[in-house]
């Protein structure tokens, strides 16, 4: 891992078009400003990670169509 | 074409190589599977299915979320409309992966992550929505089940 210090107004480039710059600092929170082109997919890192383990919860359940459709039977939908 | 596919939730399968939809960049928590069939099942509805061609055990259970949820709505940008090769909107399929682990009454639907599918050029991929409050457990029924 490649680690740099940065002050408030800086910033660093990645890939000669993507710039991240460190706009304000206060106490343990920082906020930053990202100008990337629109395809780059920027997302904050605990939203991927709970769509993954999201995932990995979901997948492989036992399918039992048989109950699966007789309870849904029983239930009302929400809206 | 027709291929056998193996599942450990439905058998063995004989499916249309054509209909396989191609996920170019998998599941997050599965990026290594990227070949799926959406399977509907006779008297399984609402609910279809997601099943990998490669991984027999690996199947997503999935709504379609208009259903349950008339008021969901998310914008896809130009970029993911260009990676799913989508030339019309009416070729897009919108899927939500539903989780029942904790049984049907307590069923939940992932909506940050819908599962989006283009019927015509056959590839899929899940699109994690930065924006907006959804969360990946929308429940589909109300707690107050009656039997």
């Amino acid at each position: 891992m490649l680690v740099l210090t940065r002050k408030k107004g800086q910033s660093i480039i990645v890939l000669d078009n993507i710039e991240i710059s460190v706009l304000e600092i206060e106490g343990d929170t920082i906020k930053l400003g990202i100008s990337a082109p629109k395809e780059v997919s920027i997302m904050r890192k605990e939203l991927l990670s709970s769509v993954k383990e999201s995932n990995q919860e979901s997948a492989g359940q036992p399918i039992n169509a048989q109950i699966l459709s007789d309870d849904f039977k029983k239930l009302k939908k929400k809206y | 074409m027709e291929m056998k596919v193996q599942t450990s939730s439905f058998g063995e399968l004989e499916v249309q190589e054509e209909s396989v939809y191609f996920f170019s960049k998998g599941i997050p928590g599965f990026e290594h599977a990227r070949y799926y069939v959406s399977l509907e099942v006779n008297g399984h509805e609402p609910f279809t299915y997601l099943q990998s061609t490669e991984k027999p055990d690996l199947v997503f259970i999935m709504i379609d979320p208009f259903e349950f949820f008339p008021h969901y709505e998310f914008n896809l940008t130009n970029t993911i409309m260009n990676d799913l090769k989508v030339e019309q909107e009416k070729e897009i399929i919108v899927r939500a992966i539903v989780n029942t682990r904790n049984g049907i009454s307590e069923a939940t639907a992932n909506l940050i992550g819908p599962i989006i599918l283009n019927s015509e050029r056959r590839v899929g991929m899940q699109v994690i929505l930065a924006l907006g409050d959804y969360t990946t457990k929308h429940r589909l029924f109300t707690p107050d089940v009656k039997g």
